[in-house]
């Protein structure tokens, strides 16, 4: 049995005296990173208030329940003021689950696995990129600063590795709800991303020898509608996190490929989306394009964690609700995250950007990208990003990642605030019945990572 | 369990397995029917389309019959004494050379018709269509994948044009010399209605084997291949449209294909580039990612031309007054014939290279005059009993039938003299072998040849002495060589009295290969200032040469002309925002200079002659037999050919309306200006709205721009379609 020792004002406390000593020491009632590296486990680095929804609303809410507009003032302070609108004028409902204490159902475990053997090796270069202390070469895989104390070392670990595997295939279904409810625009379309460092999973591991300069290759193609059938677009990141990738994309058009100017990164590539380049998993850009980074906000998050592996649905799909016609937002599972950081920073190399600064959510057990608010020119609330991840298995049901269950994202909600548009990605098993979602493929890269390949997805 | 135990346990699990990579497919442990999979990796996509454009000036295509040069203008003529009865008697030249076709022929009293004005419209009916464009589209899309590796895709394209543009009916001038007469080669878009997409050879085969095409409808398919991939390589083997370039709207690297004008011409959206253009060919083509960097991509593909529009068609190209060109793909053999190249492409970060080299059949081909086939005489019966002909040319019919006949032992050999020998029974067999035949709706006087030749940029004197060197039955009937423009003129105008109307000019086209070789490199610009135009500035260059491109030569020679041509092309693009409220807009600066054809691949040799009336519109009682508004063309080869370009579009902040832009300027004087407005307002439709101003006459010489080509063309034009 747990004893409860500290009273509910303990861990704000905890949070407001670390920033007002500027630093970041992530853990409650012990640091965090020892707690996971000595137990496996976040339940010893927090109180009962912050692992519990049941603790936190003094059990007014009960894990199991819906946050909905009659409840969600309970809970204010744990979300964002985008879903808090949402859920009190919109119809959105969040059902809350358990929260994951066990830190290796976070993130892909052969990723959790060489964070905690790797912990401590990393350092910033003097271009301010991350390397392997040892010998100054590009990281070796995993979290590099899993015991963060800066805005930068987060931002860092997110940049060098979005999804966490070292290949990742998403077959992605796109709907785009309009303000009057309706889905205006649908689009499906393949997204791939392969890392050339870092690796931990396919060999040749942690570089590929002859890629040793690149950090990923990633690339995205439209399947549906027939108009966009074939637009793909392939971006090359150089390590060097001041460097702008390089684009070589197929337009159907032009039915070739062609080298592209790459600073285009606010726009949406295809129409009626609110989602641009620049937003994928809140650090779609080099890390040196943008600047300020600072810490703004800790403190406990209602985040989609855990549970968005649509498991009953054969293609993975998921149902939706809320909004005039229930179709504005994903079912989504949130659980409380005992601690989360908010870090903000500004487009410093994108001059006439249409966002002023970004405000991202990284949950603090793992560091994943958990929500992300960006601002306008005149620093009001543009865009709004909340999604949930999850491992791929659900009672007898589950897609394995070699040894252990897939680990992925399921479904992002990307909201317009200042138009009351919504655009809605999940994750499904397959487009076009030949595209299936998945990871750890060293035949993404031939399939949708070079030049040729962008021409093989191309109609004709 | 404790969770620190479980983690260590978990740990050790995944480090005994970390020697082998993990690999996960949403497929595992799927165990459907191959069929049921199968059409699980079947998709399905249409469109369905309406095309309109309104035209907004009172030009219309000058190349059409309703609306040709000279259709209400009065020009004289008058009929001269042939040198071969003359100055030439027996082929001799008897009489100072400056007598040759300089002897008029007097008017006798009205009895020979030696003298008079002409004016087209009191032959061929005009035209005043509100509409330049409309078309009814359904596309659609079937793509199979068989495995991972191994799929069919079929690409379908039905187009229906109503007709509703009031276009010439060879028919309602049956009765007028006769009519417009076939043979000589199937003569399907001249004799009739026009034909808005049929594309035949001279024997009556579909120049597109896989296309079926009707007067007012085609089907074809743009795409129908079966793709192979494995690891670096792709293979696609079918019909497909093959694109190599950096460089948009300018060909200089995109060399496999031939274009198909029919349709809208190059008038679409102009982004779109040649997508719909694009001839598609079966073709064998692979694709091998050699390195990281370095791209090649090689095709083998069965030869296939490029298409034009027929005669009196919205877009046509080809002056009406002349028969569609008789083209010899099949009858040359030329749809056996193989074009090939490979194409190299390497890139390091910032910087870009590429290279190509091919063998090609030149797809625009080479025009050259023809012989039209067709026996028809001077006088003769119309349809409806009546008789066609006048005076001067039953004449011409007797002296020439009066002439000793080919089997006459004094016309041997050297003993043949076009003054006393004939090579043929009659007058009518003698003219189908020439490049002209006695019909309406030709040409009808001196002036309007000189205009319509040099707007297709050819030498009208030039093609005079051609058809006379390279035509032996034309010297047979009277003509003879010319020395300038008023020899020229006063042959032609003998030969449209004797015609008593006008003459039709045929024309064929032959295909002949060429090497093109191109290198190419780019080279991306990054400033330490974000904000400067120039960071992220693409400059892509492309140059291309191709040793004895064989072109039409401007005299319709059928050797056509051999020249060396390079072209060079220069690409400027990036992104740029000009303020915070809207996406950055694409922007495009090109600049192509080619030193022997112009932008569609005709011979600049041929640039700078008359084109239209050349302003001649006086009375005729001031326009005598006034010459010195004749000019033959001077040619652009000092100077090549030298295009700007400016292209790009600024989406709305969520892309639902796009402004779009592209301006193509020759800098001898000619602009075509498109700004369009495409609206995507969801639930799969979407509306484009585009103006086409084509100004071919800026400044300068027209004849000196491509543009003047198609400066008739101010529209308006919509586009709705509907995708599913």
């Amino acid at each position: 049995m747990r004893i409860t020792r500290y009273d509910g004002g303990y861990s704000r406390r905890k949070f407001l005296a670390d920033a007002s000593r500027g630093t970041l020491a992530t853990g409650v009632l012990m640091p965090l990173s020892q707690a996971i590296a000595q137990h496996g486990d976040i339940s010893k680095a927090y109180p009962d208030e912050l692992l519990s929804i049941e603790g936190y609303t003094k059990g007014r809410i009960k894990t199991g329940d819906e946050i909905t507009a009659a409840n969600v003032e309970l809970v204010k302070d744990l979300i964002e003021p985008i879903r808090y609108e949402q859920i009190l004028k919109q119809g959105r409902k969040l059902r809350v689950v358990k929260t994951t204490t066990d830190v290796m159902r976070t993130s892909p475990w052969e990723y959790l696995e060489a964070t905690l053997r790797n912990a401590g090796k990393a350092k910033f270069d003097a271009r301010g990129n991350v390397v392997n202390t040892a010998d100054g070469k590009p990281w070796i895989g995993g979290n590099p600063f899993p015991d963060p104390k800066t805005a930068e070392e987060l931002f860092a670990a997110q940049t060098l590795s979005w999804g966490r595997h070292d290949a990742s295939f998403y077959a992605i279904k796109i709907k785009n709800v309009g303000s009057d409810g309706r889905v205006g625009f649908e689009y499906e379309c393949g997204w791939s991303e392969l890392s050339a460092v870092s690796r931990v999973s396919m060999d040749p591991k942690p570089y590929w020898p002859e890629h040793l300069d690149k950090l990923r290759y990633q690339s995205v193609f439209f399947t549906k509608p027939g108009v966009y059938r074939g637009t793909s677009f392939l971006n090359i990141w150089d390590y060097d996190q001041s460097t702008f990738p390089v684009l070589y994309g197929y337009v159907p058009e032009f039915r070739r490929i062609r080298q592209f100017p790459t600073n285009q990164r606010f726009e949406p590539l295809v129409p009626g989306l609110t989602l641009f380049l620049s937003d994928v998993w809140g650090a779609g850009d080099p890390m040196y394009t943008w600047g300020n980074y600072k810490i703004v906000h800790r403190g406990p998050f209602l985040g989609g964690v855990s549970g968005g592996w649509s498991a009953d649905h054969p293609n993975w799909e998921h149902k939706t609700h809320g909004g005039p016609k229930g179709l504005s937002f994903w079912d989504t599972d949130v659980e409380l995250v005992p601690e989360i950081i908010v870090v903000e920073a500004e487009p410093t190399k994108f001059p006439r950007a249409p966002v002023s600064k970004k405000r991202v959510w990284f949950d603090a057990r793992n560091q994943t990208f958990a929500g992300m608010t960006t601002y306008d020119r005149n620093g009001l609330p543009y865009r709004s990003f909340d999604g949930c991840y999850g491992l791929y298995e659900s009672g007898d049901k589950k897609v394995m990642d070699g040894k252990h269950p897939y680990w992925s994202w399921g479904h992002l909600t990307c909201s317009d605030i200042q138009t009351g548009s919504i655009t809605r990605l999940e994750q499904v098993k397959a487009i076009e019945g030949v595209h299936l979602s998945g990871a750890n493929d060293p035949r993404m890269y031939d399939r949708y990572l070079t030049q040729a390949a962008l021409i093989g997805l191309g109609s004709s | 369990m404790d969770s620190a135990q479980r983690a260590r346990r978990l740990i050790c699990a995944g480090i005994a397995m970390m020697a082998a990579s993990t690999t996960v497919r949403a497929d595992d442990g799927d165990s459907s029917g191959y069929l049921s999979n199968l059409w699980g990796r079947t998709t399905f996509n249409g469109l369905l389309r309406n095309d309109t454009g309104f035209r907004t000036t009172g030009f219309q295509n000058y190349n059409n019959q309703g609306n040709a040069p000279f259709q209400h203008v009065d020009v004289p003529r008058q009929a001269y004494v042939p040198p071969a009865l003359s100055s030439q008697l027996l082929g001799i030249q008897l009489l100072p050379q400056a007598t040759n076709w300089n002897v008029p022929i007097p008017n006798s009293a009205g009895l020979i018709h030696t003298n008079d004005t002409v004016r087209r419209d009191n032959f061929v009916p005009g035209s005043d269509p509100y509409l330049n464009y409309q078309e009814y589209r359904a596309s659609g899309e079937m793509n199979v994948s068989f495995t991972d590796s191994f799929r069919l895709n079929i690409q379908a394209r039905a187009i229906f044009d109503p007709g509703i543009y009031n276009s010439f009916d060879a028919k309602d001038v049956a009765n007028i010399q006769g009519g417009i007469d076939g043979g000589g080669g199937n003569r399907y878009a001249d004799t009739g209605k026009a034909q808005y997409f049929q594309s035949l050879g001279r024997n009556g085969g579909k120049l597109n084997p896989t296309e079926f095409a009707g007067r007012q409808y085609l089907i074809d398919f743009p795409t129908a291949l079966l793709e192979y991939k494995s690891g670096a390589y792709n293979i696609r083997f079918g019909m497909q449209q093959i694109a190599w370039g950096q460089a948009i709207f300018f060909q200089s690297f995109d060399v496999p294909d031939g274009l198909d004008f029919r349709r809208h011409l190059v008038l679409d959206r102009a982004i779109e580039e040649f997508s719909d253009k694009r001839v598609p060919a079966l073709a064998l083509r692979g694709t091998i990612q050699a390195t990281d960097a370095i791209i090649v991509d090689g095709y083998v593909q069965k030869f296939q031309p490029s298409v034009l529009p027929n005669p009196n068609t919205p877009y046509n190209v080809i002056p009406s007054q002349f028969y569609k060109p008789l083209d010899n793909y099949f009858t040359g053999d030329n749809d056996t014939r193989l074009s090939y190249g490979i194409r190299m492409k390497a890139d390091y970060g910032n910087w870009g290279y590429s290279a190509l080299a091919g063998s090609r059949i030149n797809p625009l081909g080479v025009f050259s005059w023809a012989e039209s086939g067709i026996n028809k005489g001077l006088t003769g019966t119309n349809p409806d009993g009546s008789r066609y002909g006048n005076l001067l040319g039953a004449a011409v019919e007797t002296a020439y039938a009066a002439k000793l006949g080919p089997d006459s032992p004094l016309c041997a050999g050297n003993l043949y003299n076009p003054t006393t020998c004939r090579l043929y029974g009659s007058l009518g067999e003698a003219l189908s072998h020439t490049p002209f035949t006695v019909g309406p709706a030709g040409v009808y006087s001196n002036k309007e040849y000189f205009g319509g030749a040099g707007s297709v940029r050819l030498d009208a004197t030039k093609t005079v002495n051609t058809a006379v060197d390279e035509f032996a039955a034309l010297r047979d009937v009277y003509a003879s060589h010319v020395d300038d423009n008023r020899e020229a003129s006063n042959l032609l105008n003998t030969f449209f009295l004797a015609s008593d109307g006008s003459l039709r000019g045929n024309v064929q086209r032959d295909y002949y290969r060429e090497e093109v070789f191109g290198l190419g490199g780019s080279y991306v610009i990054e400033t330490e200032n974000a904000a400067s135009f120039w960071n992220q500035f693409i400059v892509n260059v492309e140059a291309q040469y191709t040793p004895n491109r064989r072109l039409t030569d401007t005299g319709l020679s059928h050797a056509g002309d051999k020249t060396d041509e390079y072209i060079i092309t220069v690409v400027g693009e990036r992104w740029y925002r000009f303020t915070p409220a809207f996406p950055a807009a694409y922007l495009a600066f090109e600049y192509q200079h080619r030193s022997a054809t112009d932008i569609v691949g005709l011979n600049l040799k041929g640039y700078g002659a008359n084109s239209g009336t050349f302003g001649v519109s006086d009375p005729v009682a001031f326009q005598g037999n006034d010459y010195s508004g004749l000019r033959s063309p001077k040619g652009l080869k000092d100077v090549g050919a030298n295009y700007l370009v400016f292209a790009g579009f600024l989406p709305a902040p969520n892309r639902k309306f796009v402004l779009e832009w592209a301006f193509l300027y020759d800098v001898q004087g000619g602009l075509l200006a498109q700004p369009l407005l495409k609206w995507n307002p969801g639930n799969n439709i979407s509306v484009d709205v585009f103006y086409n101003y084509v100004n071919g006459h800026l400044y300068g010489n027209p004849t000196n721009n491509v543009v003047r080509a198609i400066s008739f063309a101010d529209e308006a034009n919509i586009r709705i379609g509907y995708q599913f």
